[in-house]
Order: structure tokens, then C-alpha cells, then sequence
């Protein structure tokens, strides 16, 4: 988008500061079924999403289309959304960082491989898993492979953009004996295909569901229950806005008030990293143009600070940590950047060994659904093991697990040095003193 | 881009021959005299006002109201190798109102929604201010409630949103996608008994105006009332274009996409569970100890093994066949092709809830719905239990 033409329209329509933020992306999907080509995807789209400030209010809009008739199109709808805002919250077209961390971008081998070669690397691995078991009913694997960049240019004088590649991997199996059916999945984010890992694909997406499918049910009671690392990861995820400045501004966050002072136990340090190198994405800035930092948002236990945007910093006289990020309407929010549960120096094999009868939750559904952030509360669908004399045992099935996230937190045994990054969001398996599981 | 695409087929092209026929599609399902497009801001948050104004003071409790409207007009064309070039548009857009109860340091929130695919002047003729007022008493009795108890109970599900337990456990695997490929539960159950004698359940996209009503499907099909499960049998699955060829059954309009992004689908319009012959106090009379579910959240299912979890938003407990005492964050967990067989009774007092249902072919506008329905035996969560 000609953003000369779009600040002259603005301007003629007495838009004081205005930023376009240009989001590309482009790639491919590819996916088999059974060892038969299921999709054949080629993508290419830009969305740009324009802010400008009228009337002393901030108003976000997007659009797909580039043309000089969508430029008048914007500059008019931003003056008639500003002209319904009542809100007095302040606003911020950014002018920049002094300075901005370099991110080290490697090369990646995805140009190399052929829509064709991708097919046939989907058909090697079916047929690897295929091998390895009668049971195994249906296969599927699909290959992502995408760039995408972001650039942000404003009236304040911020021109700055980041880009990144990445391909996915996902295999899935469906394994039955007749009577029962079981599914598994691994994601594999991948810096280069060739670094594909298969042996991690058979554990995670095959030997799972074959040890899960004579799955029995569990005793309701309270028990010692260790969440798998990239389980405890993902509930992690979904509670992050626990420390999110914006929730404590709307009256939805747990934590409001309590800066400063212990709310986990002494062993839960959450490190908010957005340069982390062990996760998929490094970011430089976030989405408002604020360089993005390392900051600990909870040590030994101690909340030592919010996630800001700079809206958010100013109404609580904090500094942005650069956490603003859009929403899918385009309007800045705040949200984690490689968030991760620091571990300990145990592995997952030593610290279940004092278990006498506990849960190992290796899966949990319903994460949108079943847990409350402004609660604290959760009740989740959970499959997984039991622990019985400090062994991984029988596979169990339909259960759920209760808590409140505050509690748990506080009542932390270890967390093993299993670490893995799931969706941003990083942790070891997670060993919890007890928690209620509501089985048969 | 075309050409890219092209690379990434094998073969000689089909050689197909057409002719392109012009229309617009009848207007029988979906009629909307304003487009929301048309429709200024300033009018939408009249609305909302109207929402907020009538519990902004209605107790200290309520330390939080977000009220939001959504709307959104698609203008579809549909060109295809079958001569079809058809118009249509549709209209959906609903509010949406949340509200945060506190108490003696508890949070509570709650929700829900009220739409369709509508022109924004129908809001005139809903009643905006008994839709908050029921949001906001919600949250207020559950930020009081007992936890709920985990173990296994009979579980009344309440009408209207409730029916999302159906759209998750039946209605996803009995879409054409996963039982052509054999991923379904339902797979291969055409004609059998797959539920109870008290069931019949329906897939039906000309319910006029409603939330998941289409006039065409996004295959340029018409969409049409399918009966799914009639008395406890399997009748019907929701067919998509290319499913109909792999499983030689006739296409059902089922198919759906949000957007241009997407592939098309076989997925759900309006789908509920029909009126029984039940009522709702039958069925809390006859029940001696068990949960009513009065508002369910969301949840999800795994279309293949058919196991499900659902949030309760707003519970009770029945005791003696009496409503008691209000239970916050119970969850339901169970298998959908159990729960079918364990519906013992269903009500007279079918409604519909609004949902957005996200799957391969991106998010679309889906109703779910039911009468009141009891389910024998369910497994339900809760943090209520004895602590260690």
C-alpha cells in the first residue's frame, strides 16, 4: 500500500497520525491420506491493517485489497468509526526504540524441495509407520511450508519490518484392534525439512495411541498428578493472561495488585523470552514497534512484573515490554512471546520415581472450553497413564482433572528437564502434589 | 500462481465443456433487507446500550460488562464446470454480552449471544433487555456455587445451547469428510440403530433467517432439511460434493467454507435434536439425584473415537426431583456413540444457540440446538471432591 497516498488522504480528512502494518505471506500445503494425495495448497495473501488517530481517538481497520480507491475507502471508515469512540484511553502511533536486537536468520533448505518431493516425503513417512505395526488403520502427514513478513510504517517516523520461514511437519496415525479406536499426532516445526525427525514421530504419533487403546478409567479421588511437558505448556498458554496488564486494567486478571509479592511457590520462575533461540519464532519488535526483550515475569515465586503494551504501560505508569500484539481484528493487545516454566535439573524418569499411585496426563482436550482464566478454574478432558510405585503403568482414558491454576502453581513438586516449546509457550513435565481427577 | 498450481497436478486436462448461466439464488432461507455493511456504526452501539444500560446498576457484584456486536456481509459467487454462476449473500451478525461477577475474592464470568442472519432493525423485536438481565443472574448465582463433585451422574441438558453436545459428539462425525475416509464412529452405520428410540436429529439450513442458514451452499447446492437420525436410526450424513463421488450418496448442501482461504466441506448448518414428548419438569420430576446443565460452554470431540468434553457454564444440582442448589465448573466428559444410546428422555421445548464452529474449512456460522434431554450415566468433572 502507497503509503504517501495514504497519509494525504488521511490528512485531508484531519487524521493527525496514521500506520499501516503489512502483513505477507505465502507458501504451500501439501497432505496425503492412505499414500494418496489429499490437498495440494498454494497460498499468497497480504492483509494490511491501518490505525490512525481522529477526533483524539485510535480506530484499526483492515483490508486485503491494494488500491487507490481502498485508501479513500480506509480514510473514511476511520473517521466515522472515530467518530463513535467514547473511550479516552490513551493511544500511541510509536515512533521507535533506540535500538532493536538482531535476530540471526538462517538459512532454510524449503526452497529445494518440489510440491512432488514434499508428496514423496508424505508417502515415505506413511509408509514407515505403516511398518511398524498391523494395528495401524489410517495414516495422514501433511507438509507446510510458509514465509511471511511484517512491516510497519507510520507518520511518527517508524519504518521497520522482520520476516521469517517455517515448515510443519504433522503426522497423524489411527490405530485400531476391531473394537477400539485411538489417534496420535506429532507437530514437528522444522528450521530445515531434512532435519525431519521420524523416531520422534513413531513415539509421539504411534507408539502413544498403540499403548493407549485397551485405555481404562480411573478412580475419582485426589492424587500426585505430572502433566507432561508440552501438556503442562499448553495450560500454561492458556492461563498467560494472567499476566497480561490488560487484563488487570478490564478487572479479569487474577494477579491484579499483586506486583511485587509471592504468588507461586519458590520454584516457579517464568521467563517471557521473545529471542529465545530453543523456540520456533524470535521476534525483534512486537506489532506496535517496541524492540522486543528478555524479561522474568515471575522469579522464585515473585511477581516481578506485567505484560505491557504501551497503551497499558501508560495507564499503570509501567514501561511497554513489548507484549503488544494484535488481535484478529487488528487491534493491539497484549499477549506472551515465548513464554517458558523454568526447569530443574531432574529428569522425568527420576522425579516420578517416588510416586507411589499418581496420574501422567499426556493429553488434554478442551482448553477454550473447560478452563476459566478469570477464575483460575479448570476441568479438563485428560488421557494418559497411571504412576503406580514411581512406573509409568496402564494407559487410562475420559478423566478430568481439576484445579485452579493459583493453587497448582503453589503446590509444584519439580519440573523435569524434558523442556520442550509448544505454540510459544515452553515448559518440562510439571509434577503437581494433587489435584482432582474425576474418573469412574 | 495458476501456473504454480498447475505443476502440482498429474494428468491430461478434463477437457470439460460448459455453458455459464447467470443467476442470483432465491432468497427463500436467507432475506435481509439491510446489509450490515450499509448499516452506520452509531446504530450498532445504540443497541449495545441497550444491553449495558439495562444491568450496568444492576448489583455491586458486576465489576465488568463487555457488550460487542459482530456482524459480517458475504457477497458469494459460485462458478463451476457444471454451468452454475449463482449470486448470493448472506447476513449473520449477533451480540454478544459478557459480564464479571466478584465475590469475597471469587470471579465469575458468563456470556452468551443473540442474532442471526438478520438485518440489524430485528433487534428491535428481540428482547435485548431480558437477554441481559439472564447474563448477568448467571453469573451472580454462580460466583456464590459449591464446587461440583466429580463422579458419574444422570445429566439433565437444558434446551437452546445445549445442543452443542450433539453438534460436537454426533454432528462432526457424521459430516461426510470423516466418514468417507472411514474416520468416523458412524462409518459404514447407515440404517442401523446408533441411538435410543427418543432421538430424532435434523441438519437443516432453511430454518428462515436463522444463525446457519443458507439459501445456496458454498458448492453453489441448495441447502435443505436433512433428518440425520430419525427415531434412534441413521438416516442421513451431511454430504459434501467431492464425498458424494467417494461414497456414492447424493450430496446433501452441506458444503461450507468461511472464506475464498478455504476448501469447501462437508459441514453443519442449523442441526438439533427434534421435540420429543417429554416435558422439561418431567424430566427434573423424574430425576432422584442427578446434574442439570442449564447453559453449557463450549467443547470439543475427536471425531474419530467419538470422546468429547463439554463446560457447564451455569449448573444445578437435582435432588428428589427438585432443582437445588447452583454447582459452578462442572465438565462432561464421554463418548458420543454411548451418550446417543443413553438419552432416556427428551422434551417439547426444542430452541437454538448460536455457535462458530472452526474445522478444516475455517469458521463458519453454525446453529446448534435441543429440547431438554436427560443422559443416564455421564462422567462429570469438578474440583469439589475431598482435598489431600
Amino acid at each position: 500500500m502507497n503509503f504517501e497516498k495514504l497519509k494525504k488522504a488521511c490528512q485531508a480528512r484531519g487524521i493527525e497520525e496514521v500506520e499501516v502494518y503489512t502483513r505477507k505471506q505465502s507458501g504451500s500445503n501439501v497432505s496425503t491420506f492412505n499414500g494418496e494425495v489429499d490437498q495440494s495448497q498454494i497460498f499468497e495473501e497480504t492483509e494490511f491493517s491501518v490505525r490512525g488517530v481522529y477526533n483524539g481517538h485510535i480506530v484499526a481497520v483492515y483490508t486485503e485489497k491494494d488500491s487507490d480507491d481502498e485508501i479513500e475507502k480506509i480514510a473514511d471508515l476511520l473517521v466515522s468509526n472515530g467518530k463513535v469512540i467514547e473511550s479516552d484511553d490513551p493511544y500511541f502511533i510509536y515512533g521507535g526504540s533506540e535500538k532493536y536486537p538482531e535476530i540471526k536468520k538462517a538459512e532454510n533448505d524449503f526452497e529445494s524441495y518440489t510440491q512432488e518431493d514434499k508428496i514423496k516425503l508424505c508417502r515415505d513417512i506413511e509408509a514407515k509407520i505403516r511398518e511398524q505395526s498391523s494395528l495401524v488403520a489410517n495414516t495422514a502427514v501433511e507438509i507446510s511450508v510458509s514465509s511471511s513478513s511484517v512491516s510497519i510504517e507510520n507518520t511518527n517516523g517508524l519504518n521497520i519490518s522482520r520476516s521469517g520461514d517455517q515448515a510443519v511437519v504433522v503426522p497423524q496415525v489411527f490405530v485400531s484392534n476391531g473394537t477400539t479406536v485411538k489417534t496420535g499426532y506429532d507437530v514437528q516445526f522444522l528450521k530445515n525439512i531434512k532435519d525431519f525427525d521420524m523416531e520422534r514421530s513413531l513415539k509421539v504419533a504411534l507408539q502413544r495411541p498403540l499403548a493407549s487403546i485397551d485405555a481404562g478409567f480411573v478412580n475419582s479421588g485426589s492424587y500426585p498428578v505430572v502433566f507432561e511437558n508440552t501438556v503442562a505448556a499448553s495450560l500454561l498458554r492458556s492461563f498467560s493472561s494472567l499476566f497480561s496488564a490488560e487484563a488487570v486494567i478490564k478487572k479479569m486478571c487474577l494477579l491484579s495488585g499483586k506486583l511485587g509479592q509471592k504468588v507461586f511457590g519458590e520454584n516457579i520462575t517464568l521467563v517471557d523470552d521473545p529471542l529465545d533461540e530453543r523456540a520456533v519464532y524470535q521476534t525483534s519488535f512486537d506489532d506496535e514497534g517496541v524492540a522486543a526483550f528478555t524479561k522474568t515475569v515471575v522469579e522464585n515465586g515473585v511477581l516481578k512484573t506485567y505484560l505491557h503494551n504501551l497503551k497499558t504501560a501508560k495507564m499503570m505508569d509501567a514501561e511497554s515490554t513489548g507484549n503488544g500484539f494484535k488481535d484478529r481484528n487488528g487491534n493491539i493487545d497484549v499477549s506472551v512471546s515465548n513464554l517458558y516454566l523454568k526447569t530443574n535439573d531432574v529428569s522425568l524418569d527420576e522425579m516420578i520415581k517416588d510416586i507411589k499411585e499418581g496420574i501422567f496426563i499426556t493429553e488434554m482436550q478442551g482448553m477454550h472450553a473447560g478452563l476459566n482464566p478469570v477464575s483460575g478454574q479448570f476441568n479438563l478432558q485428560s488421557s494418559g497413564f497411571k504412576i503406580e510405585n514411581g512406573k509409568v503403568t496402564s494407559p487410562i482414558t475420559l478423566f478430568i482433572v481439576s484445579g485452579n491454576i493459583v493453587d497448582m502453581l503453589n503446590n509444584v513438586v519439580c519440573i523435569s528437564n524434558d523442556f520442550e516449546y509448544s505454540y510459544g509457550v515452553g515448559s518440562g513435565s510439571v509434577y503437581v502434589k494433587a489435584l482432582n481427577i474425576s474418573g469412574k | 500462481m495458476a501456473e504454480k498450481l498447475r505443476t502440482s497436478f498429474s494428468g491430461d486436462p478434463a477437457g470439460i465443456e460448459f455453458e455459464l448461466k447467470e443467476e442470483t439464488a432465491e432468497k427463500t432461507n436467507v432475506n435481509v433487507k439491510r446489509y450490515s455493511c450499509d448499516v452506520p456504526q452509531k446504530e450498532k452501539v445504540e443497541y449495545l446500550n441497550v444491553c449495558y444500560n439495562a444491568i450496568k446498576d444492576y448489583s455491586p457484584l458486576i465489576v465488568q460488562i463487555v457488550c460487542s456486536i459482530t456482524d459480517k456481509t458475504q457477497f458469494v459467487t459460485i462458478a463451476n464446470t457444471k454451468g452454475q454462476f449463482i449470486h448470493d449473500v448472506r447476513n449473520p451478525q449477533r451480540i454478544a454480552l459478557n459480564v464479571i461477577a466478584e465475590h469475597d475474592g471469587r470471579h465469575q464470568s458468563n456470556g452468551s449471544t443473540i442474532g442471526g442472519n438478520i438485518s440489524i432493525d430485528e433487534f428491535k423485536n428481540r428482547d435485548l433487555v431480558t437477554f441481559a438481565k439472564n447474563v448477568a443472574n448467571s453469573a451472580l448465582t454462580m460466583v456464590d456455587a459449591d464446587e461440583m463433585v466429580g463422579g458419574v451422574y444422570p445429566v439433565i441438558i437444558h434446551n437452546g445451547f445445549g445442543g452443542v453436545l450433539f453438534h460436537e459428539a454426533c454432528g462432526h462425525p457424521l459430516e461426510a469428510s470423516s466418514v468417507a475416509r472411514g474416520l468416523s464412529v458412524f462409518t459404514g452405520k447407515y440404517g442401523q440403530k446408533i441411538a435410543s428410540d427418543v432421538v430424532t436429529a435434523v441438519d437443516d439450513g432453511t430454518v428462515y433467517n436463522e444463525w446457519g442458514s443458507l439459501n445456496i451452499d458454498d458448492e453453489g447446492n441448495k441447502t435443505r432439511k436433512n433428518v440425520l437420525i430419525k427415531d434412534g436410526v441413521l438416516t442421513g450424513y451431511m454430504i459434501d460434493e467431492k464425498n458424494s463421488r467417494l461414497m456414492n450418496m447424493p450430496a446433501t448442501g452441506s458444503s461450507r467454507r468461511e472464506n475464498y482461504r478455504f476448501s469447501p466441506t462437508s459441514r453443519m448448518t442449523n442441526t438439533y435434536i427434534a421435540n420429543g414428548s417429554s416435558t422439561f419438569e418431567e424430566i427434573i420430576a423424574a430425576t432422584e439425584y442427578g446434574l442439570f446443565a442449564k447453559e453449557l460452554g463450549g467443547g470439543s470431540v475427536n471425531p474419530a473415537t467419538g470422546e468429547f468434553n463439554f463446560a457447564v457454564n451455569e449448573g444445578y444440582m437435582v435432588e428428589h426431583g427438585k432443582i437445588t442448589t447452583p454447582v459452578r465448573g462442572a465438565t462432561l466428559v464421554g463418548n458420543g456413540a454411548n451418550a446417543l444410546l443413553n438419552i432416556d428422555m427428551v422434551a417439547n421445548n426444542q430452541t437454538f444457540g448460536h455457535g462458530m464452529c472452526g474445522a478444516s474449512s475455517g469458521s463458519i456460522c453454525a446453529n446448534v440446538g435441543e429440547p431438554t434431554i436427560r443422559i443416564q450415566n455421564m462422567t462429570v468433572g469438578g474440583n469439589g471432591g475431598k482435598k489431600q
